[in-house]
């Protein structure tokens, strides 16, 4: 085990027990004032963070090459989505590509880590989202529940683990779903501005878009909020299009069209899992690489249309995104964390203890021995490593969000929030 | 009835959760080879 490595472990231990035992140490404080709460979250968010970034000089080992060759290839000029040496490298619009280029000229310049550079991105948008939710936790309830919210974000270890360990980004489009959130009713321009930019950077904040939708009044607010999207969606992409060589449908289909890691998660890894002990039995899984995505979208379309719909915008994403997680055929560590900030602001904060000890222990052996250290090797080869310990991990985790969307589908919000505030 | 049941259910998940730590720490260690593997663990997946 490497210094780095044991050092990262002792720090996310140690945020896990913070985490599990913040609503004890501060209820004490129950009743004092909070007028410099915002500081404090926007501290502790900073440095439960910057500390693994300063000691892990490595992130994700497989994710970090894919960035700086993207990153190498803006620098260049040269088209991202054409070029055979990133093909699959950069699934998203050109957004977040920008930041690659930044981090890489960084590095360069200032002789450091391309990860330590590169990870500050989702750090900010982290902290941001801690400020975001102690600002509206604060809005509809006591200080307290607000200073506790903003906290439980701020050392929340699946949140640190992706944007501080792994260096995934997924902490951005998180933070602009809040943002369109939160300007839903005063600006539906401004909220589709905000989404739009959500879905530049990532795909899947398109997630959030009928609730957000469902959630305005007028069809002529509602169509300024998807044409605002739209505009911001396609101003990106013009603007790529303006600066390098590049074909707008296959930077769509690149970004669109992707149907990568089907079978690693939930109850695709069942289905698959004949297929990995009989290779004469592929016919379920070979359906599911052709199909999933149509069980996938099937699945949140009835969800949205019998639950999510009937709900506020912000308990209806917080309702599809735990579906997506309890139902998806497809599946990335990272997806672990969209969660975290709606369950925060829906005071789920029992199934979020559960959630975070599941996805604490699968992270816990998925980060330390393979995606910063590949030493899984050691035990089993790969991809049986993949198939017999890594993949087994995330079940329990799986069946904490599978448990948890059954809860909230038998339960009314109305319910939900008599109990809490 | 009751109180036994959410006791079996932390039992459960504090023996899964300190598996996954265990192992995980066990990997790094270099502590752990599957060596030589059983057959079942080596079918090749075709794509």
């Amino acid at each position: 085990m490497s210094t780095a490595i044991l050092l990262g472990s002792v720090w996310i231990f140690i945020l896990l027990g913070l985490f599990l035992a913040l609503p004890r140490l501060i209820s004490r404080q129950r009743n004092a004032s909070f007028r410099l709460g915002w500081l404090v979250v926007i501290l502790v968010a900073m440095f439960a963070r910057l500390v693994p970034n300063l000691i892990l000089p490595m992130g994700s080992v497989w994710e970090m090459q894919m960035y700086q060759s993207v990153g190498d290839l803006v620098l260049r000029g040269e088209d991202v989505y054409s070029n055979p040496e990133t093909e699959n490298y950069h699934p998203y619009l050109p957004f977040q590509m920008y930041w690659m280029a930044i981090s890489r000229w960084c590095a360069e310049q200032l002789q450091l880590p391309f990860v330590k550079i590169y990870r500050l991105a989702p750090i900010l948008a982290d902290t941001a989202i801690a400020l975001l939710i102690y600002l509206n936790l604060r809005n509809r309830s006591a200080g307290f529940t607000a200073l506790l919210g903003g906290l439980l974000y701020a050392i929340n270890p699946v949140t640190v683990y992706v944007s501080a360990y792994q260096g995934q980004f997924d902490a951005i489009p998180a933070l602009m779903i809040l943002l369109s959130l939160q300007w839903l009713s005063r600006s539906p321009s401004k909220a589709g501005g905000w989404i739009g930019l959500g879905i530049l950077i990532k795909n899947w904040p398109v997630l959030a878009l009928p609730s957000l939708l469902t959630g305005i009044h007028g069809v002529k607010n509602k169509l300024t909020l998807l044409v605002t999207a739209s505009i911001t969606i396609l101003a990106g992409v013009g603007f790529y299009i303006l600066l390098f060589p590049a074909n707008p449908v296959n930077i769509l289909i690149k970004s669109l069209v992707y149907n990568q890691s089907v079978g690693v998660w939930g109850f695709a890894y069942l289905i698959r899992l004949p297929r990995l002990l009989e290779p004469t039995l592929s016919g379920p899984h070979q359906w599911l690489l052709g199909n999933g995505r149509y069980i996938t979208l099937l699945g949140l379309a009835l969800i949205f249309w019998f639950k999510a719909r009937r709900e506020s915008p912000q308990a209806g994403i917080f309702t599809i995104l735990l579906a997506f997680l309890a139902i998806t055929h497809a599946f990335s560590i990272q997806y672990l964390m969209w969660v975290v900030p709606f369950a925060i602001l829906e005071l789920e904060w029992r199934w979020l203890n559960r959630y975070t000890i599941g996805a604490f222990a699968y992270m816990f052996l998925t980060y330390t021995t393979f995606i910063l250290e590949p030493r899984i090797m050691h035990v089993l080869p790969w991809p049986q490593a993949d198939w017999w310990i890594i993949i087994p991990a995330g079940i329990p985790v799986w069946l904490v969000t599978v448990g948890w969307l059954i809860h909230r589908l038998r339960t009314t919000e109305s319910k939900r929030l008599a109990g809490k505030v | 009835m009751n109180s036994n049941r959410r006791k079996l259910g932390r039992a459960v998940i504090l023996v899964l959760f300190l598996c996954h730590i265990a192992l995980g720490i066990y990997t790094e260690l270099g502590l752990i080879e599957i060596n030589p593997l059983p057959s079942w663990l080596m079918k090749i997946e075709e794509f």
